[in-house]
């Protein structure tokens, strides 16, 4: 074992002493992927504007669809109550022992306040 | 290509550069050339030797090209690619947990400059302490005793903390001691 004195600059010559060449078909490859990024592959479209107006007529008719049709509405939130059909009204006169029903029977529409 | 047509493209490509901030594929190449060798050294060493550099290496010049817009004057085109290396291998460790294969310089002995079997232990030897640091440490081993950066170009490739690459450094001066047996 050499016995001499080490520091860096003796370790950045050792390690330095070992070199390597890039292989030739790495190389190649390199190159031909670089020509290859730099010609870009065809494009689907060449105006990419051309997108927005279909996105945006999309996105209008899929909320013409949501109005209209309501899916995520939840109907039950809206219950406006059975309809009433008969209001009956007692009076009792205990004095007289008189008791009068007034029945009014549906003519006109109701609905249930509460 | 002549010379002079050469020296043409590349002083009106630089002059573009110069001018409104653009890299070309020329000049690209133009700046990538002189460091390309250093490029692939610090990604096979860093792998330890593994056959999957040709890929990092491929991977990390590709990228840069393709966002070579983004690089900017501020710092050298060096350290921009060598930060981008850095990723990439950082990136390779975390789908590969397991270390690549085990470092064979006897195969590899042609490339020593000095093939004296004295510094052929030595350089083993060291090797081998690299071969045992962990992925992040030999990052910063090969970026400084092969590649040369200077401390704070390490910490602005590996985002590292000066401090925490210098303690780094120590650790593998220590281990490359104790395995050379010069510390008691």
């Amino acid at each position: 074992m050499t016995k001499k004195k080490i520091d860096d600059e003796m370790i950045s010559t050792l390690v330095r002493s070992v070199q390597y060449k890039v292989p030739d078909s790495v190389e190649e490859q390199v190159n031909a992927s670089m020509a290859e990024t730099k010609t870009g592959k065809p494009r689907l479209f060449k105006r990419p504007l051309f997108w927005y107006p279909v996105s945006a007529a999309a996105a209008m008719v899929i909320i013409a669809v949501l109005v209209i049709f309501q899916p995520f509405v939840n109907k039950e939130s809206i219950d406006t109550g059975t309809p009433i059909t008969e209001i009956k009204t007692e009076f009792e006169l205990r004095d007289k022992n008189i008791k009068i029903l007034w029945v009014q029977k549906k003519d006109f529409k109701l609905r249930k306040i509460n | 290509m002549k010379p002079d047509i050469l020296g043409a493209v590349i002083k009106k490509t630089a002059a573009l550069f110069q001018k409104q901030e653009i890299i070309t594929t020329e000049f690209f190449q133009y700046l990538l050339n002189p460091i390309k060798e250093n490029l692939y050294n610090f990604i096979f060493k860093a792998l330890n030797f593994s056959e999957d550099a040709d890929d990092i290496y491929q991977e990390t010049i590709l990228r840069a090209f393709k966002y070579r817009k983004s690089y900017h004057r501020q710092s050298p085109f060096k350290t921009w690619i060598f930060t981008i290396a850095h990723n990439e291998i950082k990136r390779y460790f975390n789908k590969h947990k397991n270390l690549p294969g085990k470092i064979d310089l006897e195969q590899h002995a042609d490339m020593m400059d000095d093939p004296g079997s004295d510094n052929q232990t030595l350089v083993r030897d060291i090797y081998e302490v690299a071969r045992q640091l962990t992925p992040h440490q030999r990052r910063v081993f090969f970026l400084f005793y092969d590649q040369q950066f200077s401390i704070q170009e390490i910490s602005e490739i590996t985002g590292l903390k000066q401090g925490n690459i210098k303690f780094i450094l120590n650790r593998s001066r220590e281990k490359i001691k104790q395995k050379l047996g010069l510390k008691e």
